[in-house]
């Protein structure tokens, strides 16, 4: 017969032990939440309160993420900065190092300015190679790439094909001097006649005509503007020493230089590139002038223009990326280039920044650190920004060259090229400094840091309420077992008392 | 009269309290046994020629009230309802993990994103993508087991059904060899403990089933089911038949079609009548076996449904690409073009448009399927009273497609193509119709796109999940199951994603995806958290005709409270069944308890009757004696 003896029916004793067994059940409870210092161990057993306590825990898991994010951007920026401010300082430290009239010459053929800059040069690289665990702040968004190729393939090429930034320089160079190494003008003249030619094919090299004056009457100065311009001084008389004529001229790098070719009796010496003898005849004059001409135009050619020379090849240099390799002179045949400068290719040119080149995001853009729901802050660097661009192409070109000690021009060529560095690493103009960098980041971190305060209050708010719903409070549990065995107690003193209360024990 | 009479009188009140003294000590001896009622023995005064001449003992009367007996059946019935509803609630509940522990569902989720978060401002970290795919396949191998849980809880509840209706059978056997012997037997002691043995069967049938008891006049009793069902016509008993399966999957669902039910079901057969399926007549209305039924193919599909829903769109969401409508004009009319390349099968295209000058909002959606045995969709894929869904059979052609969509959408639109391109504009100057968005959301299919794109058009979309270890792409597919049933067993992590963890970050080829690009780790992150995606009405969150609109995380939060407010509920009503149970329990004691102390009362009483009697016999004697010695 399958009848259980659980059936309905078999009450004897059966409801009261139940409830002996449900209070007995209820302390259970209270003690697991005492020991366990959770109120339930479901969702369901929450409560209405459960949909606080889920939101609030996937709240304080995003805070957490976000929290992580932060921490991870704060070592970030300190980074970045670290590396950014100190760049700006070796900026002012070459500036320092190349000042005017510091021209040195030591034995190596290197000042000693050059010397000083290059260890500038090796640190900033470095720098904008730091990386936090693998990942380099100064590539963008390639973070696994190191962004700057080393020193000396910077400067010299790999060795096996690519060309570094000393070899741009020399090609740049000598487009620009020419042949003739007068900065591709031409010197000529009949009768009284003086000439100073452009090329005709206008090359966009080497040095432009940008007028001429005369202090003497006795020296007419005809300036033709033009692509080619030309310039003619017509000795028309006899001029009184101490008489000039100055020539002005555009060199490549925007900048112009002027000459002055100052009369002198034949009797008195003089730079055969700054003054000439003047002669019996106004066609002796004129013959003398054509030879300082051309000595002036070969002077300036030798510093100012060779100057310009490396300051553009370098600038170019450091322009260049991976997806628009630098530009370089067409050739070889430089010194008669006619073509201007054009792309190289990544396999016969260094390209010196291999982070990510993409057009945008740039700058802080590449590294977008999420630290709120809708809030992102931007921390990100390029060793390919401008302000970096800029310094590095200076420490280049000044550490490209050489200064021998037996060079008459090499003292004008260095002060040259020094003054054009020093204006560059001014940063004016309108140009990024590296000082902009540290302001950005400056910025991101301060909306960092408010950020975080917010999320921590928020979290320990949520955290409070969690507290409340999930957890136990002991006090609470405690008290509520006293009451619950004082009510057990009675109970079984009570079940125990009716079960002795029989009729059986008096008969 | 004469003191032969009494002498009889005094011996037949011999007889009597002996009966008497055997029922007491009959009851005091069963006062522990399951299903005794408390007996009590009558006495009659026998008449001869209208004249009371003696007394025998009556009928063995068992003291118990019938309409309390009734109502404790019923409410037996309702309690073991409940009680079952509210320990497999509790297992589900519990299978959702503890709230703050790491196991719990809405934790998995919560570190999956956060990882995810972390992964979006450190790209490039090895460590951190190694991170986002180990709280993948948490999650995933979490859902996988939520949903093996649902299941082995729809197996157990088969298996207990199964189990059930044997006892069923057992009971109804044992029922019809009481009935009828009690029909037959005598009025005295013997059919008090048959009566007994009737009721205890009854009542435990009323655990299993809802049942309504029918007394006849000739002792037999009748029982049926609450919804009319007659299990016991007081001769013969149906026999109940469950055809258990023992594979249970989220596919096997109950059908009244015979065909298609991949679920045991149970059947009745009376005498030669034809098998009588019982569930699909929804028979059981309260008991054990409807708690089962209701948690096998209610409660618990619903949950399996959430589940996959839920595994459904975290997949989607990460892989599904939202290609916009291109405006188009004809004439007066307005409208879209959509490209409909790379759609596939399950793939959506949405029309949204407004009814005009009612100004309803209402939207289209065309669900791709590859053959026309797919068609029409089932009603599980719809169920939003503003959101018609539509099953477009795509093999026919972009011509067929167009003819389908027309016919689908009716003469407000106006449905062309331009190769691949699908145009819908409104009725221009008929203004009935004004389309406001046409969208395709094609699967993306592949880690990283093959074909050079340029970065800014190269999709981001990430098959990050996949179906099962066959790593199958997840598209929803409609082609025989539908692909979403049980693919919160299924889903696993993309295995060509574990092989190569850079695909987190890369996504195009050419020119490659920079190793720390934000893109694609931003857009899992907004798909998880901020993107508003809809949710089938069928997982019972939200409201009956309308999607639940929500973000997933919010959604995988809606599910934990959902079933915790389940088991809160199934527990509440349980808790208060007992109790009504109990108060009913209690009030049937009070008369058919064996109360010791009555019985020791009744007792005294019969002791003294005896002596009474005895008393009498003797003075009887001693009167004999004096006349005899006379």
């Amino acid at each position: 017969m399958p009848v259980s003896t659980s059936s309905v029916g078999g009450y004897f004793a059966g409801i009261r032990s139940d409830r002996l067994v449900s209070l007995r059940d209820q302390l259970d409870d209270l003690q697991r939440q005492l020991s366990t210092g959770k109120k339930s161990q479901t969702y369901g057993g929450l409560g209405i309160d459960r949909r606080i306590s889920l939101d609030a825990h996937s709240k304080v898991s995003n805070i957490g993420g976000w929290l992580k994010g932060i921490e991870q951007a704060e070592l970030r920026i300190k980074f970045s900065d670290q590396t950014v401010s100190g760049f700006n300082k070796l900026t002012l430290d070459a500036k320092s190092d190349v000042r005017p009239a510091s021209y040195l010459p030591t034995s190596t053929g290197k000042t000693t300015g050059q010397i000083l800059v290059e260890d500038k040069f090796r640190q900033a690289i470095d720098q904008l190679n730091v990386d936090i665990d693998g990942r380099y702040l100064f590539s963008g968004r390639s973070t696994d790439v190191k962004p700057v190729e080393s020193y000396d393939i910077i400067l010299n090429g790999d060795g096996a094909g690519r060309a570094g930034v000393r070899t741009l320089i020399s090609e740049r160079r000598q487009a620009d001097l020419g042949v003739a190494l007068q900065g591709r003008l031409a010197v000529a003249g009949a009768g009284t006649n003086v000439t100073l030619d452009e090329e005709a094919t206008n090359p966009p090299y080497g040095f432009k005509i940008a007028g001429a004056t005369s202090s003497t009457a006795a020296i007419t100065s005809t300036f033709t503007a033009g692509a080619p311009a030309n310039l003619t001084f017509n000795v028309v008389g006899t001029p009184n020493p101490g008489d000039a004529v100055t020539v002005k001229l555009s060199l490549p790098d925007g900048t112009q230089e002027e000459f002055t070719l100052t009369a002198r009796t034949a009797n008195i010496s003089g730079n055969p590139y700054d003054s000439f003898a003047i002669g019996a005849t106004p066609a002796a004059t004129a013959a003398n002038l054509q030879a300082a001409l051309a000595a002036g135009v070969q002077r300036q050619a030798a510093t100012t223009l060779s100057a310009a020379s490396a300051t553009i090849a370098a600038r170019d240099f450091f322009n260049g990326t991976a997806t628009t390799p630098p530009l370089r002179v067409p050739g070889p045949g430089f010194a008669t280039a006619v073509a201007p400068p054009a792309p190289g290719t990544t396999a016969n040119t260094v390209i010196w920044y291999k982070g990510d080149d993409a057009a945008t995001p740039t700058g802080r853009g590449t590294g977008p650190v999420q630290i709120d729901a809708s809030q992102t802050v931007n921390i990100g660097a390029r060793a390919n920004e401008e302000a970096f661009r800029i310094g590095l192409a200076q420490f280049a070109a000044i550490v490209a060259d050489n200064y021998s000690a037996t060079d008459p021009t090499a003292r004008d060529r260095y002060e040259a090229l020094s003054t054009r560095a020093r204006n560059n690493l001014s940063f004016n103009g309108g140009v990024q400094r590296p000082s902009d960098i540290a302001t950005e980041l400056g910025i991101a971190s301060a909306t960092i840091d408010n950020a975080k305060k917010r999320h921590l209050t928020t979290r320990g708010f949520l955290e409070q309420a969690v507290d409340k719903i999930e957890n136990a409070s002991t006090e609470e549990v405690a008290a509520s077992i006293l009451s619950l065995q004082t009510r057990l107690q009675a109970s079984y003193q009570t079940t125990s008392i009716l079960s002795r209360l029989t009729l059986t024990n008096y008969l | 009269m004469g003191l032969n009479s009494v002498l009889g009188n005094s011996l037949a009140g011999l007889r009597v309290t002996q009966a008497g003294l055997e029922t007491v000590s009959r009851n005091v001896s069963n006062a522990g046994t399951a299903g005794y009622v408390r007996r009590t023995q009558s006495s009659v005064d026998e008449l001869a020629g209208g004249f009371g001449t003696s007394v025998r003992s009556g009928a063995v009367l068992r003291t118990l009230n019938e309409i309390v007996q009734r109502q404790l059946w019923k409410e037996s019935s309702n309690a073991a309802y409940t009680s079952t509803r509210a320990d497999l609630q509790s297992a589900v509940n519990q299978i959702y993990g503890e709230p703050g522990s790491s196991a719990a569902l809405d934790a998995t989720f919560n570190r999956f994103v956060q990882s995810v978060q972390q992964l979006r401002n450190d790209p490039s970290s090895y460590a951190v993508r190694t991170a986002v795919l180990d709280t993948a396949t948490e999650l995933a191998s979490r859902l996988n087991d939520l949903s093996n849980g649902v299941q082995d809880l729809r197996r157990q509840a088969e298996e207990s059904i199964g189990n059930d209706i044997t006892k069923v059978n057992e009971l109804l056997t044992s029922l019809t060899d009481v009935n009828e012997r009690l029909i037959s037997a005598r009025p005295d002691q013997a059919t008090a403990d048959l009566n007994d043995t009737r009721d205890r069967i009854i009542s435990d049938l009323s655990k299993y089933i809802d049942i309504r008891t029918q007394k006849e006049g000739n002792g037999s009793i009748s029982v049926s089911t609450v919804s009319g069902f007659q299990l016991f016509n007081g001769q013969t008993a149906a026999k109940l038949e469950f055809d258990a399966h023992p594979n249970i999957g989220p596919n096997s669902l109950y059908s009244t079609n015979p065909a298609t039910r991949l679920v045991g079901t149970i059947t009745a057969t009376i005498g030669n009548s034809p098998p009588y399926d019982l569930i699909a007549d929804k028979t059981f209305r309260s008991g054990e076996i409807a708690a089962l039924i209701e948690l096998r193919d209610t409660s618990l599909v619903q949950a399996q449904t959430q589940l996959d829903e839920l595994a459904a769109n975290i997949a989607s969401a990460l892989s599904d690409r939202q290609v916009a409508g291109v405006p188009a004009v004809v004439g007066a009319a307005t409208g879209f073009d959509v490209d409909t390349t790379g759609l596939l099968p399950g793939n959506t295209i949405t029309l949204d448009y407004t009814v005009t000058p009612a100004g309803t909002q209402s939207r289209f959606t065309f669900v791709r399927v590859n053959s026309a045995a797919s068609l029409p969709l089932p009603a599980s894929a719809g169920g939003d009273a503003n959101n018609t869904y539509v099953g477009i059979d795509f093999s026919g052609g972009i011509g067929s497609v167009v003819t389908q969509i027309q016919a689908a959408v009716g003469p407000g639109f106006t449905v062309s193509n331009t190769g691949s391109t699908l145009r819908i504009v409104d009725d221009g100057a008929g203004a009935t119709r004004d389309v406001r968005a046409l969208t395709a959301a094609p699967t993306n299919t592949s880690l990283s796109n093959p074909t050079p794109l340029p970065p800014a058009t190269a999709p981001a979309e990430i098959p990050f999940f996949v179906d099962g270890v066959s790593n199958a792409i997840y598209t929803g597919s409609y082609e025989g199951n539908p692909q979403r049933t049980g693919f919160a067993q299924r889903i696993a992590v993309n295995a060509q994603l574990q092989a190569d963890r850079s695909k987190l970050v890369v996504f195009a080829g050419t020119p490659a995806t920079p190793q720390g690009d934000t893109t694609r780790p931003q857009l899992i992150f907004d798909r998880l958290t901020s993107q508003t995606r809809t949710f089938t009405p069928a997982t019972g969150i939200g409201s009956q005709t309308a999607a639940y609109s929500s973000t997933i995380a919010n959604f995988a939060q809606r599910i934990v409270q959902s079933q915790g407010q389940a088991f809160e509920t199934a527990n509440r009503l349980n808790e208060g069944q007992q109790v009504a149970f109990s108060a009913i329990q209690s009030r049937f004691a009070e008369d058919a308890e064996v109360n010791i102390d009555r019985e020791l009362a009744t007792l005294v009483e019969l002791q003294t009757a005896y002596s009474a009697n005895a008393r009498v016999l003797t003075s009887v004697k001693e009167l004999m004696d004096l006349l005899l010695r006379i």
